[in-house]
């Protein structure tokens, strides 16, 4: 295999684990617009959908089956948080209240799977097509299970865009991410409109659980959190509240992170996207597309 | 309220804290040795609970990877006593040293954000850290961990060239946490530890009063990073092997719990909340398996059922400043010293030379211009009203010459020197001192530790000072405690001085923000609508006190809509419209001038 090929393959996986990066960057998106909240059981949650899933396929559930289960019952975790963790801890003046709710809902989670399913990795099989499937494209091996997982959470992110910019709750959403009380004077049940953020911000962490499950080939109760803060890079990388930025950020972040897996070391695949978060943070804290807020004394 | 008083003496004073260090330094001799690894384990415990608690409970800044300081007080201890055979004291104290360094090292960039960027960035620093752990196995063991370091459990322990059993490794820990202990206590009742409040409630308003924000996280990072490191030194030579995996996300959020059940910004809370997640697990074996949900469920319900933790439940308070035997002398006496010296203040201070000024400055807010081209002159012992409907630039201004906003263009200068766009907390040490629109204070301190924040930019004693409780800076402290007396007996606080100020009435909260912005003695003061919000009486005392300020010799720049309230103080208005200055003169003048009436005050058939 020539160098090129190489890197070619490389930037190819990475694009594809970055979608998944991307679909989580806008699972916290969504409720940041609405209530300026980032849930930090985001994590968990993406984990807690791909186990429930799991367990229903180990049942002898098709997929057909089980995957909506799967959706249903994070969704209804999302509301749940929203109404516990969320609601009653905004009137406070500062974010600790929020930050350690949710993470709190999302490490309870972590400790259930350990309960119910063990500690120890499990198998996930591969969805659709065999592990072993693939296509072949100027002569590059293209997984067809990593391609099906790009395509995928390419489309969902464009049905997302869809709903946001041509349906009357896209736009419902948006009025109250602009200014929640006047939303309210128009009309708009702005309670309702950040219930459902949480709601679908909670589908996006499904999805995003149960395509990167099959790249991943084993899940354990603890990988949710780490692949979290990944997400967080992905968004932060491209600007929180930034469409664009979150599927460029999360494209971007993939490709690093494989690249310096296939030329450094695996091992430092994470590491790296760590140090990135660490170094936007500090250099560039809106990302590449995010808007500059202006302090209001 | 006289029963919470005596057993707050009691607590207090230094026979009660010395009966109780002799009374944990029995333990060893009364419990089995299972319990008092359990202390050991306390001790340790409180140290990372305080160390969090002054990274977040004092200065504000989240941590959700405090964990990782942990380990590397842990590692850098074992490896330096495996490795050289250097002894306990001084691999404690580098590892406590390396860990400032890292603390220090970190709060660059996580001095740089806030809120969930910053808890974000906290939890991807523990996974840093810990995944070092897990692959520099040439020095930290990998995955297998570090074994054979040094232990009193298994007897291959020696302090000092004694060999040293669990009993004495014990004292020595209760040692350090009683040394810590009390340093903690002198540091957070010193200016510094009130200005980590300040910097907790508000960076912006702390840097109006002369506190650097940026320099109280530095000073929180690298503080609370070299307690955690002890910890962890500590926590490695009872176990006698450290792994990866006792510094993971869970070792993070179990420091978190302690923190905030405890109760955080207090002393004792963090104690208590340390002693619970000790005792209670091993005690109770069913804890123990449902250990990790038990502890999620404690972040979820804390915020909601006690948001103040055991310390908020007990109505146990720390208070912020030292107490001082000696009584201090009224305040009557004091303030006729001040009178004199404000007469002489006038002579020495009275030029031709404006002590402010802006030229030309222009604001623009993407677009919209704020203020087009303001120049305006403040001289010695003047009150300029700054008027004008609302939009046409006066808070604006007034956020320009604090340094809160960047001029977009012209100069501000200030005894001659340029202090455009300089930080604000700089030009608020220089002498300029605002309130804002809203009462900044910090809620939920007393009124006494508020005006105490006031004085800030006057000390001048070290940390050292602060923490080892030197005289140079009890002193300083008392002096300062003098000077809130004067101020509350003027401005009629004295009855409100230890109540917290997010409790009182607003009117209240306003006076209050204005006695701390006097206590800063300022060369010039910037009031942004004082009077907004206030009672008839409430006004008179502002007004008792903006005169007082002027008496000094010091000129005030007032905004206001109270007609009266401004024509009864000002020597001179400012009258601002869509960012232009549309007149400036006397009242009377303005009261006249056909485009004032037309911007602002109005004609009198639309009233």
């Amino acid at each position: 295999m020539s160098s090129l090929q190489f890197a070619l393959e490389l930037i190819f996986t990475g694009l594809c684990v970055g979608a998944v990066y991307s679909l989580i960057a806008h699972g916290f998106n969504i409720t940041f617009w609405t209530t300026k909240v980032v849930n930090f059981g985001h994590g968990p949650f993406i984990m807690f959908c791909s186990m429930i899933v799991l367990s229903f396929l180990m049942k002898g559930l098709p997929w057909i089956v089980s995957i909506p289960i799967g959706f249903a019952i994070i969704v209804i975790i999302g509301l749940i948080l929203e109404r516990v963790s969320v609601r009653p801890l905004l009137k406070y003046p500062t974010s600790m209240g929020w930050i350690v709710s949710t993470l709190g809902v999302g490490l309870f989670l972590q400790a259930l799977a350990s309960k119910i399913w063990g500690a120890q990795a499990l198998a996930f099989p591969p969805f659709i097509f065999e592990a072993t499937d693939y296509v072949s494209i100027f002569g590059i091996r293209l997984s067809a299970q990593y391609l099906l997982v790009l395509v995928m959470a390419l489309v969902i992110m464009m049905l997302m865009e869809m709903v946001m910019n041509k349906t009357i709750w896209g736009k419902a959403m948006k009025a109250v991410a602009h200014d929640p009380n006047f939303a309210r004077v128009m009309g708009i049940k702005s309670k309702i409109v950040i219930t459902l953020s949480f709601m679908i911000s909670a589908f996006l962490a499904g999805v995003a659980g149960i395509l990167i499950a099959p790249i991943y080939g084993t899940i354990t109760p603890e990988f949710g959190m780490n692949i979290m803060v990944l997400g967080f890079v992905a968004a932060v990388l491209g600007g929180i509240g930034s469409s664009k930025g979150a599927l460029f950020g999360g494209l971007l972040l993939g490709v690093i992170e494989k690249l310096v897996g296939g030329y450094i070391s695996t091992s430092a695949e994470h590491g790296v996207a760590f140090l990135i978060l660490i170094i936007i943070l500090a250099l560039k804290p809106d990302g590449f597309f995010g808007v500059k807020v202006v302090q209001k004394v | 309220m006289t029963k919470l008083n005596s057993f707050k003496r009691l607590t207090d004073s230094s026979v009660t804290k010395f009966a109780l260090f002799l009374i944990f330094a029995f333990v060893p001799f009364v419990f089995a040795e299972n319990d008092v690894q359990l202390f050991i384990f306390w001790g340790i415990n409180i140290l990372l609970a305080q160390s969090i608690n002054l990274l977040s409970g004092f200065a504000g800044q989240i941590s959700l990877g405090h964990a990782a300081f942990y380990a590397i007080g842990a590692y850098t201890s074992a490896v330096l006593m495996t490795k050289f055979g250097l002894s306990l004291v001084v691999t404690v104290l580098l590892a406590a040293l390396l860990n400032a360094l890292v603390g220090y090292l970190l709060s660059f960039p996580a001095g740089r954000v806030k809120e969930f960027y910053l808890a974000m960035m906290t939890l991807g620093f523990g996974f840093i850290i810990q995944e070092v752990a897990k692959e520099w196995s040439s020095v930290t063991g990998g995955v297998m961990g570090l074994s054979g370091i040094p232990s009193p459990q298994l007897g291959t322990f020696t302090f000092l060239g004694i060999p040293t059993g669990l009993a004495y490794y014990y004292w020595i820990v209760l040692v350090i946490v009683a040394c810590f202990l009390w340093m903690f206590k002198n540091f957070v009742q010193s200016y510094l530890g009130r200005s980590f409040l300040a910097v907790h409630r508000s960076e912006l308003s702390a840097a109006s009063i002369g506190i650097s924000p940026k320099y109280i996280k530095q000073l929180a990072y690298t503080l609370s990073a070299l307690m955690a490191g002890v910890a962890g030194a500590l926590y490695a030579h009872l176990m006698g092997y450290i792994g990866s995996n006792s510094f993971g996300m869970m070792q993070s959020i179990e420091i978190l719990v302690m923190g905030i059940l405890g109760g955080f910004g207090t002393i004792i809370g963090p104690i208590l909340g340390a002693g619970f997640l000790t005792f209670i697990p091993n005690k109770l074996q069913f804890i123990q398996e449902y250990q990790l949900m038990i502890y999620a469920l404690l972040l979820v319900l804390s915020f909601l059922i006690i948001p103040q933790g055991f310390a908020g439940l007990f109505k146990l308070r720390t208070s912020l400043f030292k107490t001082f035997k000696s009584k201090q002398k009224s305040w009557e006496s004091s303030s006729s010293i001040v009178t004199k010296r404000e007469i002489s203040d006038i002579e020495v201070n009275s030029t031709d030379h404006p002590l402010l000024s802006t030229s030309g400055v222009i604001k623009d807010f993407s677009g919209l211009r704020a203020l087009n081209g303001i120049s305006i002159e403040l001289f010695r012992g003047e009150i300029l009203g700054l008027i004008g409907p609302n939009g046409s630039g006066k808070s604006t201004l007034v956020n320009l010459i604090s340094g809160i906003y960047s001029v977009t263009d012209g100069e501000i200068y200030f005894e001659n020197q340029k202090i455009t766009n300089e930080q604000s907390h700089l030009i608020a040490n220089r002498g300029i001192i605002r309130t804002f629109q809203d009462p900044h204070n910090v809620d939920n301190m007393t009124v006494r530790e508020n005006l105490l924040l006031g004085n800030h930019r006057l000390y001048r004693s070290g940390i050292l000072s602060c923490t080892f409780n030197l005289k140079r800076s009890l002193d300083e402290e008392q002096k300062m405690l003098e000077k809130i007396d004067r101020i509350l007996g003027l401005s009629e606080l004295t009855e409100y001085a230890d109540e917290q100020v997010g409790n009182l009435p607003y009117g209240i909260q306003r006076i209050v923000e204005v006695a701390r912005a006097i206590l800063a003695e300022p060369k010039i003061l910037l009031l942004d609508e004082p009077a907004a919000g206030l009672s008839e009486t409430e006004l008179k005392l502002l007004i008792r006190l903006v005169r007082f300020v002027k008496n000094k010799g010091v000129p005030v720049v007032l905004i206001d809509h109270h007609m009266e309230f401004v024509a009864s103080l000002v020597d001179r208005v400012v009258v601002l419209d869509s960012g232009g200055e549309i007149y400036s003169g006397d009242m009377r003048g303005m009261k006249q001038n056909k485009q004032v009436i037309e911007a602002y005050l109005g004609v009198a058939k639309h009233a």
